[in-house]
């Protein structure tokens, strides 16, 4: 059928079929600003367009109801080259992350504005209540509605979106519009679906009903037939390569487990068969043409399942160690259908007994801390397992560029990709190309390689390019989630609250497949002890395999649960001990000249380093925080069934891993002078190709826009481990620095070269300038001499980051609670994040992802979870059913600050910002219960069913 | 998987369509449920209703008429709709659904638990309906029991009782799974022509009967009777949101809240 309508201003006819959905319609007419991010299940809001004057999602609508109707989408706000008021604001207040969403929420502003061209709080929430956003918290949409509001009428007004900070630096420290994010609020071709060209095939996987079975038989016959399919992959015709889908550093600490295909199946969605087919539908097709008969085994989905004596195995595989050996272990296969587990050095796993990884360690002796004790609390803390869910699903599009697969990915880890992948094919790197593209926000999920590593297979083995893009489903039950986790303290203090001993027994479920199985709830640990002084303190660490669906990285990693254990505990201690939560903090906080002895056995899978903590800002937080609370002081609810109570944390987490983690960068100038920095920095919507631009300019004296950023390509950009750890300011921005140091060295030898004087007498000026005495030399007159038929070559310098130091960022995160006794239903009234991280680089892009950071765990803390049923399927694996939170769930009154502190180690002081930020919410929130209603609720998320129960209102 | 879109000029012409097509064929009214991937039908022929002109609100003497292809946000915005209707269409705190969503589609879609049924119900409205015996008016209980025929028109007695209304999800920008509307007169202090009518705890909204029979007549009794005379009345189902207890639970205390608000004044909207 024909459909007409005016498309941003332009009359536009079309034929459809009547099913055909708007979205669809408008993506495959070069429309890619609207977003699928929930399959068309109207939940998300990223296909957002303005339907003759309404806001509605195009994904909900068929093409066939728009007929004669007018469509607006953010290109209709697109001026030739020039940003709207509402995107130049958005950039301007940094509202925009990953941009994923950017155009929508252009398009909700938009339609907002029209209605009210000064809004309320209020009506901004209801304008934009119908779109998700995961990386920002929402709260500086508040301050780009109201800078797009007033530059409406005032097109010159400007006003302050954030603090600036380091008056002696020109660049770094002050706000400036994000580098890429001209063409991400404009809704420009920016991601992996964007590059994707039309001959491209379709990549489905068929995926296990089952939790826990074996391929009994599988025949693909039917399937291969099918006109249209060009390939089936299944763990027959795969190959035998083992590896692991956590994307870290060489030599792993994560077990290979896996097999690209494997014949056992170990988790509901784990993969059966690939399909690539010439369409998505042929694709879909085929996979209800594959027959499998599977052997169904007893699966174990709980810790305490899993360790049980005569527990069903989930990884039975022979193993074998690259260095070391298992001991005592039984190393051969309990079936050989299991296949293999490959260590790169022992983590003291035992997979016959479902444990995947152990490690202990501690400091002083615990019992004897203990018993200096005047008042022990031990205690269980226990959390649910919670999902990344990025804007973007896991993407990726592989094509061959002769002999060599070249791979389109949304990543974290271009380069751990690159090398898993190699493996795969058993091809030198060489042969492989990593080009990361915008990604639309990974948070920790996108470290893992999950479906890159089976697209990259079949593009080599059929030559076809290749797109796998997961449905949001598979992003719940195939990507990967934060491990489940339970955690015993067990605490000892004097009368006068002096702590004398500290226990962390953590036991974490890793699910079927090892992926971080060390190292996040190791993490859970590193992240959370060090925060209390005490000279006994010891932790148990046992991860263990079961048939949920896997589990990973995710922002925080795992400090987030051993900081609600820890954190909860102190406040039960506190109060046990009649003493004010505060009170108890202040006596037993770390701070700055504090001695670390505890980092000696927290380092990840080697031994660690102790060293003296330079830069601590939670004095100044915690001031700030009690202020900004009005802490003791919390007003009286109307309702007698409502109490209202406050509570905090404190948080620390890492700025990358020293000794083990590693960035570079690289500077070339043009020929005007100004530079290209290559960086291998992997920006995921966090605003890193700002920081490293920023890091350089600064180094170089010349403005942000005289250097341009290309990052995240294994071809062309220099090696760095990724996007992971809280690495990317300290390591890759260090490395920007670094490099940028080195091109300023090289500029003034040249230039002293040209002016015959020594470097000595030279002074760097901005905006590129280099005078001495006698005279003085732009930057575009040093690069058209040095690249003359006479010069010395085009300027070149690069810079390495590592360190063996670490820099801690800190922070203190208060919350306030509405209780109803009643209904157990909690609502946050107040939320405050004061943060140190050293000198903010962009200060308003820290304070995003503060604020993305705190409502996120808000969420955790108080509604998501991935609930399975007795079958281990997750039954509300949907965005709407997940409940994430959206702009009309972030707290009336939600603060961040940044708390500055001056660190040594850190290039130009900065520490990192965003992990951190996930670690406060959940303690607070449940110390904030507390305080309302008087009950300690130890496992999250706090619903109303446990808050019903603890308060005795259900039998 | 659609097949055939079809927009009538008329209801007759789409009364036709509807007859012609038979099971394969479905009114569509915004399509925030038919059109979802995550909807529950499945239809081959889609009749729009866009162009029946379905979409005014009239106000007479003695009835509000609400156009069935009104959306919840043209509710909202209408001044002219009653309260209680408003207030629950607002419940949906996403704007682009409410948008796109409509007030016929919703009663006849029924899968929002947290909807307009219940205020409805409590009001005594009635629906206008072309069903397989011609064109009826029924009321919306009566209309949910068979569920025959085409929603054109809403119609709300006047004057427009109050109603309490109270709804319970988990955080605020959850889609309601307990909603309660309940509407009553007080004479002589004594609770006459209680209506109490829930959603979440049935296949589709429900009344208290056995509630509302111990109301009539009676004085107002405590909160605390009330939740357990509506915990021997009702067992919702269990899902991933809560168990059936906590439901009944959350649900008593809804109820008592809302027959305390409707028979002192306090929280009853008009």
């Amino acid at each position: 059928m024909k459909v007409s309508f005016r498309l941003d201003g332009i009359d536009r006819s079309f034929d459809v079929t009547p099913e055909v959905r708007l979205r669809d319609l408008l993506e495959s007419s070069g429309v890619v600003s609207v977003r699928n991010g929930c399959d068309g299940a109207g939940s998300c809001g990223s296909c957002s367009v303005i339907w003759d004057g309404k806001l509605v999602n195009s994904c909900l609508l068929l093409a066939a109801q728009v007929d004669g109707s007018d469509i607006r989408t953010v290109h209709s706000q697109n001026e030739p080259r020039r940003l709207s008021v509402i995107q130049a604001s958005a950039l301007d207040a940094g509202m925009s992350q990953c941009g994923y969403c950017s155009p929508s929420f252009m398009v909700g502003i938009d339609d907002l504005l029209t209605r009210h061209p000064e809004p309320t709080r209020e009506q901004i929430d209801d304008a934009l209540s119908g779109i998700f956003c995961r990386c920002t918290g929402y709260e500086q949409m508040y301050d780009a509605v109201e800078l797009a509001s007033k530059r409406m009428v005032d097109p010159d007004y400007t006003a302050p979106t954030a603090p600036e900070f380091r008056d002696d630096l020109r660049i770094v420290g002050k706000v400036a519009r994000k580098i890429d994010g001209r063409r991400l609020v404009r809704g420009e071709r920016a991601y992996v679906e964007d590059m994707v060209q039309a001959d491209a095939c379709h990549l489905r996987m068929l995926r296990s009903p089952h939790a826990h079975a074996y391929i009994e038989s599988i025949d693909t016959t039917k399937a291969e037939a099918l006109p249209g399919v060009v390939h089936v992959l299944t763990y027959l015709n795969g190959p035998d390569a083992w590896y692991g889908s956590a994307g870290q550093g060489f030599p792993e600490p994560s077990p290979y487990d896996r097999r690209l295909m494997g014949q056992k199946l170990r988790h509901v969605g784990d993969r059966v068969a690939a399909v690539v087919a010439e369409t998505d539908a042929i694709a879909r097709a085929a996979l209800e043409l594959i027959d499998v008969e599977y052997e169904v085994l007893e699966p174990v989905f709980t810790i305490d399942a899993a360790k049980a004596e005569g527990a069903p195995i989930v990884q039975g595989g022979a193993l074998e160690f690259v260095i070391g050996d298992g001991g005592d272990l039984d190393v051969t296969a309990a079936d050989e259908r299991e296949g293999k587990v490959i260590y790169q050095f022992p983590i003291h796993a035992d997979p016959k007994r479902n444990v995947a990884a152990y490690v202990d360690g501690g400091i002083g002796e615990l019992e004897k801390g203990l018993a200096e004790a005047d008042v022990i609390i031990d205690r269980t803390y226990s959390s649910s397992q919670v999902q990344c869910t990025p804007r973007e699903p896991h993407v990726v599009y592989t094509r061959m560029e002769g002999d060599r697969l070249i791979i389109h990915g949304s990543t974290q880890v271009p380069w751990h990709l690159r090398r898993i992948v190699a493996r795969i094919i058993d091809q030198p790197e060489s042969k492989v190309r990593v080009i990361k593209e915008r990604v639309g926000g990974g948070f920790g999920s996108k470290q893992d390689i999950v479906l890159e590593e089976v697209a990259a297979w079949c593009t080599w083995v059929t030559g076809r390019s290749v797109l796998f893009r997961f449905d949001r489903e598979e992003e719940f039950i195939a990507s990967r989630t934060r491990h489940v986790m339970r955690v015993r303290a067990r605490l000892g203090a004097k009368r006068d609250g002096t702590l004398t001993a500290i226990g962390m027994d953590l036991e974490a479920n890793t699910g079927p497949y090892g992926s971080h199985c060390l190292t996040v709830p190791m993490n859970a640990c590193s992240k959370s002890l060090p925060l209390f002084l005490c000279d006994h303190v010891k932790f148990t660490v046992t991860t263990y395999y079961s048939n949920i669906p896997p589990t990973g990285a995710y922002q925080g990693y795992g400090a987030p649960k051993g900081s609600f254990a820890l954190q909860m505990a102190a406040a039960e201690l506190a109060a046990e001990l009649g003493m004010g939560h505060l009170e108890f903090v202040e006596k037993n906080r770390v701070r700055e000249g504090s001695w670390l002895e505890i980092l000696r056995c927290l380092g990840e899978g080697r031994e660690g380093t102790p060293q003296t903590v330079h830069s601590c800002g939670l004095g100044p937080a915690l001031t700030r925080g009690v202020e900004l609370m009005d802490w003791g002081n919390k007003a009286a609810p109307d309702d007698p069934d409502v109490a209202y109570g406050q509570g905090l944390a404190i948080v620390q987490q890492g700025s990358g891993l020293p000794h083990l983690d590693q960035a570079n960068a690289s500077i070339t100038q043009n020929g005007d002078g100004t530079f290209v920095l290559l960086s291998g920095g992997t920006d995921l919507g966090t605003g890193l190709d700002t920081v490293c631009a920023k890091m350089a300019a600064e180094q170089l004296c010349i403005p942000l826009d005289s250097i341009a950023v290309i990052s995240g390509d294994t071809d062309t950009t220099p090696f760095d481990v990724g996007a992971y750890a809280s690495s990317g300011t300290f390591f890759s921005g260090g490395a920007a620095r670094n490099a940028g140091e080195a091109m300023r060295k090289r500029l003034l030898e040249v230039a002293s070269e040209m002016l015959e004087e020594p470097t000595g007498q030279l002074v760097m000026e901005f905006p590129g300038v280099i005078k001495g005495k006698a005279a003085q030399l732009t930057y575009e007159e040093i690069a058209r001499t040095s690249q003359s038929g006479t010069g010395v070559g085009q300027l070149h310098a690069f810079g390495t980051f590592t360190t063996s130091k670490g820099s801690f960022p800190y922070g203190a995160h208060f919350a306030e609670v509405a209780v109803d006794r009643k209904t157990g239903r909690v609502d946050v009234r107040k939320y405050y994040a004061l943060q140190d991280c050293g000198t903010p680089i962009n200060p308003e892009m820290a304070l995003g992802q503060i604020y993305g950071g705190a409502l996120k765990t808000i969420g955790h803390s108080l509604w998501e979870e991935m609930v399975l049923d007795e079958q281990g399927r997750c039954v509300n694996a949907r965005l709407g059913p997940y409940l994430v939170p959206m702009i009309v769930d972030v707290p009336p009154e939600f603060g961040a600050e940044l708390v500055y502190t001056d660190d040594p180690f850190g290039p130009y002081g900065g520490k990192s910002v965003s992990e951190i930020a996930c670690n406060g919410a959940a303690p607070a929130i449940a110390s904030a219960i507390h305080d309302a209603v008087g009950v300690w609720i130890r496992t999250w998320p706090f619903s109303p069913e446990k808050i019903l129960r603890a308060l005795g209102e259900m039998d | 998987m659609i097949e055939g879109f079809h927009k009538p000029a008329t209801i007759e012409e789409a009364l036709e369509l509807a007859s012609r097509l038979g099971e394969r064929a479905a009114f569509l009214g915004g399509g925030v449920e038919l059109n979802s991937s995550e909807g529950t039908r499945d239809p081959e022929q889609l009749i729009t209703l866009a162009s029946l002109g379905l979409d005014e609100v009239v106000v007479s003497d003695d009835l509000v008429s609400l156009g069935a292809c009104c959306t919840y946000q043209q509710l909202i915005d209408c001044d002219r709709v009653p309260e209680p209707v408003r207030v629950a269409a607002a419940e949906i705190a996403n704007r682009s659904i409410r948008n796109q969503a409509t007030l016929g589609g919703a009663i006849a879609s029924d899968q929002l638990v947290g909807d307009l049924l219940p205020a409805l119900v409590a009001l005594g409205a009635s629906l206008d309906v072309y069903g397989s015996v011609g064109p009826a008016r029924v009321a919306v209980e009566d209309w949910l029991a068979e569920r025959d025929g085409l929603i054109t028109t809403v119609a709300i007695p006047r004057p427009v009782r109050p109603v309490a209304f109270r709804a319970f999800a988990r955080s605020n920008s959850e889609r309601s799974f307990l909603v309660v509307a309940v509407s009553l007169d007080v004479a002589d202090g004594r609770i006459v022509r209680p209506i109490v009518a829930v959603g979440g705890v049935a296949a589709t909204t429900v009344r208290l009967t056995g509630l509302e029979e111990s109301l009539e007549g009676g004085v107002l009794p405590s909160e605390a009777d009330i939740e357990a005379k509506v915990a021997s009345l009702v067992d919702p189902p269990a899902d991933y949101r809560a168990s059936s207890e906590v439901k009944r639970q959350i649900l008593g205390v809804l109820v008592a809240r809302a027959v305390h608000a409707a028979s002192g004044g306090k929280g009853a909207v008009q």
